[in-house]
């Protein structure tokens, strides 16, 4: 029972890390009905901003966190402006191949200027020594709660962005139907710049609280690669399409693989995540999250 | 106050609007009438520079609309108002109204102008926090035609707004245009294929056929003439 509570305690923690991915590219989807294929290497290449200053540098941890999510926020909007807007009205899968270049760019770029197969560790923001409870140790630290926390506050401050500020509505007029909203003033272009921006800068908070649970994080291709498959997993768990979604799905993905990596066996927990994937969507095609669409004809 | 001189748009090969041109007078209802194709829409997604024409200008009081990007054509004081679809059924009521009016950046304006729209249509006001999904067809005109007012406009743009709806509610829809022509003076171009209702409250009409005007005139007269009602407005 004590292994049981610490693997769903281990599970949270990791799953508020695919929370934040899932949001990250629900957001993107939102907003342009693109799948962002290259979020991972985006917030790869925030983190190692972030990792060179903090570690060569000496930078203060808060302050690296802070400019890997302004980094997040410019790479977005770069992103979007000169990479996807160029492509937005072309049939769907050249922005997805546009994605899948970026991708490619940003992993090129990043091994160049750090190097390709030298895996860097990152500093965690708190203590990664867990819990005390009795005389036993819970599966669950500081950093752990300290996730946990940030991704919270991140929902909330995005909740209150989109649902309580009249940008946050003018970005959800743009995303939801485009013609319209420009026709009531808003400038849908800006918006969607913004949108993607934004997705990137949460997407650069993963990437750091990501980079702190384990050593040896920091490498162009591997574990920031497979982040971005889980972050996918929750959002299509959750439906692509809706935030709360992308936060439970991050959830549930968290703490089911926490469990069939400590009861089944922790070397293929890719697969774990794909046969999860699979499985949602034989049962439930549209995510569990997704708005029934009612057609009027 | 609204010119539109000569005006040429093109899809592909096909000449939508063939050299259109339409005054609309201040405090005015201007019926654009005409079949399916004709380019009705094509004429309002020009003026409003939705598309932008191949030839031909289009001023409204005083200003070149095809200079104007459609994002700052709200502010010049014109409203489209889109078919019941153009209701954007993800955001509630409030939210679809609230947008109407985002752009003056008044607070205190705001909530006016939307206690004003309520009480112009009571059954908004009762689904005020649904979601407008949960809008019947008659309610998501209401709720369009609430969302243009919004924004003060002192030229408003209909798309058939009697589509796909009872008699009853067309009927009312035409009234509420008749009211706020004769209270606030407001400037309308209404499109319409419903030829019958538009002209019984329009003040001017134009027909359109295959993007050309066909027919120009004060509305009773066009309505009295039968050659014309037979042809193209099937009534």
């Amino acid at each position: 029972m004590f292994r049981f509570l610490n693997l769903t305690l281990s599970g949270v923690s990791n799953g508020m890390i695919y929370a934040a991915v899932a949001l990250a590219l629900v957001m993107i989807w939102r907003a342009t009905r693109i799948v962002n294929f290259a979020q991972g290497a985006m917030l790869m290449f925030t983190t190692f901003i972030a990792w060179d200053l903090a570690q060569r540098h000496g930078v203060n941890y808060w302050v690296a966190l802070v400019v890997a999510m302004v980094s997040g926020l410019i790479v977005g909007g770069l992103a979007e402006r000169l990479l996807v807007r160029p492509v937005e009205t072309g049939p769907p899968l050249n922005a997805v191949i546009v994605t899948l270049g970026l991708f490619i760019f940003l992993q090129g770029l990043a091994g160049m200027i750090w190097g390709s197969s030298q895996a860097h560790s990152y500093p965690p923001g708190f203590s990664i020594v867990g819990y005390q409870v009795g005389n036993r140790t819970l599966l669950f630290a500081p950093n752990d709660l300290y996730i946990v926390i940030a991704v919270a506050l991140l929902v909330l401050v995005l909740y209150l962005l989109f649902n309580q500020t009249p940008v946050g509505l003018r970005m959800r007029a743009a995303a939801f139907n485009p013609e319209v909203a420009r026709l009531l003033g808003v400038r849908v272009g800006r918006l969607l710049t913004a949108g993607w921006a934004l997705a990137a800068a949460v997407g650069a908070l993963a990437g750091i609280l990501a980079a702190g649970t384990q050593p040896g994080y920091v490498i162009p291709s591997g574990p920031f690669d497979a982040l971005l498959v889980y972050g996918f997993t929750a959002a299509v768990i959750g439906g692509l399409d809706s935030p709360v979604g992308a936060v439970i799905g991050g959830l549930v993905l968290g703490i089911l693989l926490s469990w069939a990596d400590s009861y089944i066996d922790n070397n293929v927990e890719g697969m774990y995540a794909l046969l999860i994937l699979i499985g949602v969507l034989m049962v439930r095609p549209n995510g569990l999250f997704a708005r029934q669409r009612v057609r009027r004809v | 106050m609204l010119a539109i001189d000569d005006v040429v748009t093109t899809y592909g090969a096909v000449r939508a609007l063939d050299g259109v041109s339409l005054q609309v007078e201040p405090g005015t209802i201007t019926a654009v009438l005409g079949a399916n194709g004709a380019g009705k829409t094509t004429l309002l997604r020009t003026i409003n520079g939705l598309v932008r024409p191949t030839s031909g200008r289009i001023s409204y009081e005083g200003r070149d609309l095809l200079r104007t990007k459609v994002e700052n054509v709200v502010q010049a004081g014109i409203a489209h108002v889109p078919e019941g679809r153009g209701v954007i059924t993800e955001l509630t009521v409030d939210e679809n109204l609230r947008l109407g009016a985002l752009w003056r950046g008044d607070r205190s304006a705001m909530n006016e102008s939307m206690r004003q729209i309520y009480e112009m249509f009571p059954p908004l006001a009762e689904r005020r926090a649904r979601s407008a999904d949960t809008l019947s067809g008659g309610e998501r005109q209401m709720l369009v035609v609430g969302r243009a007012l919004m924004s003060k406009p002192k030229l408003l743009l209909l798309d058939e707004p009697s589509l796909g709806l009872a008699p009853r509610i067309t009927a009312q829809i035409m009234a509420t245009l008749r009211r706020l022509r004769d209270q606030q003076g407001m400037t309308v171009v209404l499109v319409e294929q419903n030829a019958r209702s538009a002209l019984s409250v329009a003040d001017n009409a134009v027909v359109l056929n295959l993007g050309k005007v066909v027919a120009q005139g004060k509305a009773t007269d066009l309505a009295a003439d039968e050659k014309l009602r037979h042809a193209y407005l099937g009534f």
